[in-house]
């Protein structure tokens, strides 16, 4: 009986305009013989994958990735990580610290947090710079000392 | 079978340092999760002050006082309390590092321009390998430049640390995960008058950090389980199965 195999990769990457952003993804699906060796045949399709978002995302690769080479082990998911792809990534983003000092400003200054990610457009907090971040907070502060 | 070894759901800093200082050490504790025979009191010391300064550098963002010496006594008591084996003391005992404790958490003054704390990451380095987590000892932003800069918090026997190759690699992973202008680390010595100095870091580039995670990993999950002797036996968790094991 054949196997069947199905490969999802997709990536999102920072836009040219202030937070936008421009992603990418590719789906192969086959079906492979009792003989071959899944796991390589996996690996093999991923690479596969992975070159093909990359190459239209406009990402050169990883320098220390084979990318013909079948690893040793399964691929691991990495939806929740921030995968590292050889090149720069965009501006810092904001800290857990600074959003846990947001969070607090906001309350106590009894501030409209709509208008705050409006002003921003941003969805959320977390959409945040770390300098965007960091200049809401002095505006809080300084609202926050107001008499 | 490469990975029947073990299975790592993730990896970081502190586990890659732990099997390249001692791999039998780390294969007890990482893959046999094996009882711990004792604590080491350099151990609960480092994960005390540790927790202090975090404490204090929070408060510096936040504008707010804190005493970092009182909170240093706090989380001894807290990490003594969970240690969950006996306490090894080595040179000090228990009160001289307290003493030590309290001088290193009263000297610490958090450098300017603190935005994160703690600042927990996952990076996945490579597609061969788990994914890495760690947490960021500081993140600020240097007033004089408006630069970004990852720090680590170190403590050190001298007024700066000899040795970087360590926390160039650290420094290196931080950098793959969190984009900064600057690297340095906060060096707390341990003199008769405690000093805090930032020193400046070059962390490795992020070729080198791929290449020693992998060829770690590629170590760990093949089996490598040599014990490494030295100084560092004296209070290890598992000195007793080690020295049986021969």
């Amino acid at each position: 009986m054949a196997l069947k195999l199905t490969i999802n990769i997709s990536k999102k990457v920072p836009g040219p305009l202030e937070y936008s952003s421009v992603s990418a993804s590719c789906s192969i699906e086959g079906e492979i013989a009792p003989t071959q060796d899944p796991v390589a045949e996996a690996a093999r399709l991923q690479a596969q994958a992975q070159r093909a978002v990359d190459q239209f995302l406009g990402i050169a690769p990883t320098t220390t990735t084979s990318s013909t080479a079948a690893p040793s082990t399964p691929p691991r998911p990495t939806a929740a990580s921030r995968p590292y792809n050889g090149t720069r990534r965009g501006p810092a983003p904001v800290t857990d610290s600074q959003l846990r000092f947001l969070d607090r400003l906001i309350r106590s200054t009894g501030t409209d947090l709509n208008a705050v990610l409006h002003h921003h457009q941003a969805g959320d907090l977390r959409d945040l710079t770390c300098k965007a971040a960091a200049g809401l907070i002095d505006e809080l502060k300084a609202l926050g000392a107001r008499p | 079978m490469k990975g029947a070894h073990c299975a790592l759901d993730h990896l970081s800093h502190s586990q890659v340092q732990a099997f390249t200082a001692c791999p039998r050490k780390w294969r007890y504790d990482k893959v046999e999760h094996a009882p711990r025979e004792r604590v080491g009191s350099a151990l609960i010391f480092g994960s005390a002050l540790h927790d202090a300064l975090a404490a204090a550098n929070e408060a510096a963002l936040t504008g707010e006082a804190f005493d970092a010496a009182a909170g240093f006594v706090s989380a001894w008591k807290v990490a003594i309390d969970q240690a969950g084996a006996p306490v090894h003391y080595g040179r000090d005992d228990a009160d001289d590092l307290l003493a030590k404790g309290r001088a290193l958490a009263a000297a610490y003054t958090p450098p300017p321009g603190i935005i994160g704390v703690e600042q927990p990451f996952t990076v996945t380095l490579d597609p061969d390998l788990p994914p890495v987590e760690g947490r960021i000892d500081l993140i600020r932003r240097i007033p004089e430049t408006g630069e970004l800069a990852i720090a680590d918090l170190k403590t050190s026997s001298s007024r700066l640390l000899n040795e970087t190759d360590a926390v160039e690699a650290q420094l290196g992973l931080y950098d793959v995960a969190y984009p900064a202008a600057k690297h340095e680390v906060v060096v707390l010595g341990k003199l008769k008058t405690p000093t805090v100095t930032i020193q400046p870091i070059t962390p490795w580039p992020a070729a080198k950090v791929v290449k020693h995670y992998r060829e770690v990993y590629s170590a760990m999950t093949s089996g490598v389980r040599y014990a490494v002797r030295g100084w560092q036996c004296d209070g290890c968790a598992f000195a007793d199965r080690c020295r049986e094991e021969g």
